[in-house]
């Protein structure tokens, strides 16, 4: 090679006009058709939903005109007003839960010697993977006035019977299913604050507690109010606690008197439509401020984005064990204790809210898989499986081609893919499932009652998380790879295959799990989608759970977690303990 | 070969990143492009390269138009044929050193025997065999260095674009390299053009060196001409440091400039006819120091503010006695010299009249 003149010079990759056309031309296609299928499965629904808000009959089939009618009744309805005031309610109880408890035990986790601090960062966030439904339920078999295990321990000792059906219960419940929400934001922002601006300001002269006020916390406090927005915005739309703690009691809050509407003789998909419109204005002006004051600090605070920050460790001194006992009862509380009693509840032949050891059994699962329930525990089994494994591949699939978009594009085309791939966390589950119901019922493909509905409404549903999961690993692509593989001539599918996704797999497959499981969980769209044929393991929780508290109920609750935590653990073990972390 | 044609890039929200450029890199030559950081050089670079299109302006390489202006990237980045070394290297890390080098003959279609003779022979260029099977991350920073100019020369490119890539480098390795850089592209002879921001860096490597500024060419010459005769104050400063002084051409006599401190004596070009403002540069090895007044032209008077030790010499600041204010910055390469140059002492300070380069305003 010494006197390389020898070999005749590359001219660069001369192709063809019309292949090199040809590839273009799919490498174009390639790159919008996901963000043209997304804006499909979100714009058509909502506008379906605007429009049926606006329909004069109450069934989607029948003839009717457009009117203004339904905002005005709906308006005028005692009981939407009073579901407006409970949702706020609840929403500001769950969100005060949250930040009172995420932000302490994220800087107990982030910043302190607390022992055991590396290990409780995984159980902090399980409840943000388990069912709605469990935690409803668990807690309705732990504080419910008649069966509840801890009133029955605890009346007995003399204190008073707590009501868990009541605003409070309510508020305690969803609270505490929000913690690991706020943990995950407010965690990275206490440890992204770099140690040496806290140690500037006490050379200066403030002490801790002052450089805590002063310095810590304005540099945090961005993170956290961002945070307790997206923990509202999810509390307005969460529809399988208040389907547990709410309605059986008559406490209704928008999400469940919404379903009411759609699931109750006679429907009313007008008035389902018009309030969830509603709901939808307050969610999207709740996004719509996060978004702003994202951008707006983002751009103020330089510092705390930088790449490698050291936090400093405080040391919590005689206090160290009295914090660790203070977090390991927090854990056990909101994180053991409602498996635990579903356990407990599954393994007995009968429930009256005490323990007795004689009436230990396996039967409840034997009923569940080849006694009584065997045709449709199979089928809702069989369903979530085939949906889970679908719509996670897909929404895998789509979002690594959006996140691309997001992270490597420019112009109005990121802004579209950005807003696109985030509008569907404005948009509550049970609001999407009116909107579904407007959009498929009568669209000239079948597909209503049948599973595609349900992949599809997965898949939408999932589309941030996935979007962000794949994001955050693309992100760690330097640019430079993509175009070092470019000049030496690989179009952007080679990019996409020889560079992109050998890198991306670990978040491909954090990905995918995650959207996995969200899909097992899905209750608040599927609850207005599914039809006996096509019902899911959450759905028939719901449906067993209709027929009364029993032990059946339990154990189905625990076949659902446990399909839930083997993926869990499956997946941290095949990601090396990264999965649930960095979620 | 590259020849740009007026070539502007102006960027989201109107930063002008480029404005209105014009230069060749002929067969064989190396060509730097060498300015502060926000230039521009990078953005001319990557004009060449394709990762950007052109706001207006033509691109050839070897007499084909690539990208222009009115058309767009008429050629994409991956038919280009061309070499580029990111400064971070940009190696693949899930690809072992083999691979990375190889992937660009995969895409050519290659036979799996060509290409790992080729392989084979440019790691030999590179100095790497034995690295094949190595990982990006089990090798040193000059070895990664190594590796992106390999891949990025394996395919014979006519043409390669290099983004400072020695600014990871320690300062060792760094001045090892321009020579060796130098060695091969002359014994490949390939067209390179060359970014960086340091000054002897360009000065070493290239044939021809472009400074910019703010978008602009300021000027182009070998890195003699450059540094003997530099064009403008900023150039003078950017290709070494330099004394720079604002004067007026003397009405008495245009061979003479006269500073608020003194009067400059020069020799060579006069200014255009019509100029009075006048800067003069004079570079700090050409200036001398003399304890007593040696009764020479352009000698003044000045006391010494501070003396610093910098390997081969030592730097002194100087200020003069006329308009202490002033600092004059000299190199005294004598070390005996150097030690009897007390701080705070007085001295004479001679420039040497055909050392005063005059740089028009």
């Amino acid at each position: 090679m010494r006197g390389g003149k020898k070999l005749p010079q590359d001219k660069g990759l001369v192709h063809s006009t019309y292949r090199d056309r040809r590839k273009k031309l799919v490498e174009w296609f390639l790159q919008r058709l996901p963000l043209i299928f997304v804006a499909f499965l979100v714009l058509y629904p909502v506008s379906m939903l605007l429009y049926g808000s606006f329909w004069s009959s109450t069934r989607i089939t029948s003839p009717g005109h457009l009117t203004f009618n339904n905002f005005i009744l709906v308006l005028k309805n005692p009981l939407v007003i009073g579901a407006i005031l409970n949702t706020f309610w609840v929403t500001l109880g769950t969100t005060a839960i949250s930040v009172l408890m995420g932000v302490p035990l994220a800087w107990l986790v982030a910043r302190t010697n607390m022992p055991g601090r590396s290990k409780v960062r995984t159980l902090t966030l399980l409840p943000f993977f388990t069912s709605s439904l469990l935690v409803g339920i668990s807690w309705a078999l732990l504080l419910s006035p008649q069966i509840g295990l801890i009133n029955n321990v605890f009346s007995a000792m003399g204190f008073a019977r707590l009501n868990i059906f009541s605003l409070g219960g309510l508020i305690w419940a969803t609270g505490l299913y929000h913690v690991p929400y706020m943990f995950l934001f407010a965690y990275p922002a206490f440890q992204s604050v770099d140690a040496s601006l806290e140690e500037s300001s006490q050379i200066l002269g403030a002490n801790v507690f002052t450089t805590f006020r002063r310095i810590t916390f304005p540099l945090i406090a961005p993170s956290i109010v961002s945070g307790a927005i997206l923990v509202a915005v999810s509390s307005i739309g969460l529809f399988g606690i208040v389907a547990i703690l709410g309605t059986p009691k008559g406490i209704f809050l928008l999400t469940n008197f919404i379903q009411r509407q759609v699931s109750i003789y006679p429907v009313k998909h007008n008035v389902a439509a018009a309030v969830s419109v509603l709901l939808l204005i307050g969610t999207f002006l709740f996004i719509a401020l996060q978004r702003r004051f994202v951008t707006k600090e983002s751009k103020r605070f330089v510092t705390i984005s930088g790449k490698a920050p050291r936090a400093r460790t405080v040391d919590l001194g005689k206090w160290r064990w009295p914090m660790a006992g203070l977090y390991g009862s927090f854990i056990f509380v909101a994180v053991c204790l409602p498996y635990l009693v579903l356990l407990l509840v599954s393994l007995s032949t009968f429930w009256s809210g005490s323990i007795s050891p004689k009436a230990f059994t396996l039967g409840n699962y034997y009923d569940l898989f080849f006694g009584t329930y065997k045709d449709q525990v199979q089928t809702a089994f069989g369903n979530s499986l085939f949906l889970a494994v679908g719509a996670a591949t897909f929404s895998a699939g789509i979002c690594l081609i959006i996140a691309w978009v997001i992270h490597r594009g420019t112009g109005w085309f990121k802004v579209v893919a950005e807003f696109l791939s985030m509008a569907p966390v404005a948009i509550p589950g049970i609001v999407f499932g009116v909107a579904f119901l407007w959009a498929w019922i009568r669209f000239p493909i079948q597909i209503y009652g049948t599973l595609w509905i349900l992949i599809i409404a997965y898949v939408t549903r999932t589309i941030p998380h996935c979007t962000r999961v794949l994001g955050s690993n693309i992100i760690q692509i330097s640019r430079d790879l993509e175009e070092s593989a470019r000049i030496v001539g690989a179009s952007w599918i080679r990019i996409l295959k020889d560079i992109i996704f050998p890198l991306i797999k670990p978040g491909l497959l954090a990905a995918w799990a995650f959207v996995f499981i969200l899909s097992i969980k899905e209750l608040n769209t599927s609850i207005l989608l599914v039809t006996p044929k096509t019902n899911v393991l959450a759905t028939l929780i719901y449906d067993i759970y209709q027929e009364g508290f029993h032990v059946k109920l339990s154990a189905l609750v625990v076949v659902e977690s446990a399909v839930i935590i083997v993926t869990l653990a499956l997946f941290e073990y095949i990601l090396k303990g990264k999965f649930i972390s960095e979620r | 070969m590259i020849s740009v044609r007026n070539l502007t890039k102006i960027y989201e929200k109107n930063v002008l990143a480029v404005n209105d450029i014009s230069f060749e890199v002929h067969a064989g030559e190396i060509v730097t492009l060498l300015g502060p950081s926000g230039c521009g050089k990078t953005t001319v670079l990557r004009c060449i390269a394709g990762f950007e299109q052109p706001t207006s302006g033509e691109i050839d390489i070897d007499g084909r138009l690539v990208s222009s202006g009115k058309e767009g990237l008429i050629t994409p980045v991956e038919n280009r044929g061309l070499g580029f070394v990111h400064q971070s290297y940009a190696l693949w890390p899930h690809l072992t050193v083999y691979k990375n080098l190889a992937y660009a003959l995969e895409l050519r279609k290659w036979s799996r025997k060509e290409i790992h003779d080729k392989v084979q022979k440019t790691l030999e260029l590179v100095h790497l065999e034995g690295y094949a099977r190595r990982l990006p991350s089990e090798l040193s920073g000059g070895e990664q260095q190594r590796v992106a100019l390999g891949r990025s020369l394996v395919y014979n490119p006519s043409v390669i674009l290099l983004d400072e890539p020695l600014s990871n480098l320690d300062a060792k390795l760094r001045e090892q390299t321009r020579f060796e850089l130098r060695r091969l592209f002359k014994e490949l002879h390939i067209s390179a053009l060359y970014v960086t921001h340091d000054q002897s860096e360009a000065m070493a490597i290239s044939d021809r060196c472009m400074v910019m500024e703010k978008g602009a060419i300021q000027q182009i010459g070998g890195p003699i001409e450059l540094y003997t005769q530099p064009g403008s104050a900023f150039v003078a400063d950017f290709t070494g440091s330099s004394n720079i002084f604002t004067g007026k051409v003397s009405p008495d006599d245009p061979k003479r400039i006269e500073l608020n401190w003194g009067t400059f004596q020069y020799r060579g070009l006069e200014p255009s006819h019509g100029k009075t403002k006048m800067m003069v540069c004079i570079r700090p090895k050409d200036i001398f120091l003399y304890p007593n007044d040696p009764g020479m032209e352009n000698t003044f008077p000045a006391k010494i503010v501070v003396k610093t030790f910098a390997g081969d010499f030592y730097k002194v600041l100087i200020s003069p006695l006329q308009k202490p204010e002033i600092e004059i910055l000299a190199h005294v390469y004598d070390y005996e010299k150097a030690t009897a140059l007390e701080e705070g002492k007085t001295v004479y300070i001679h420039f040497p009249p055909a050392c005063c380069k005059l740089i028009e305003i």
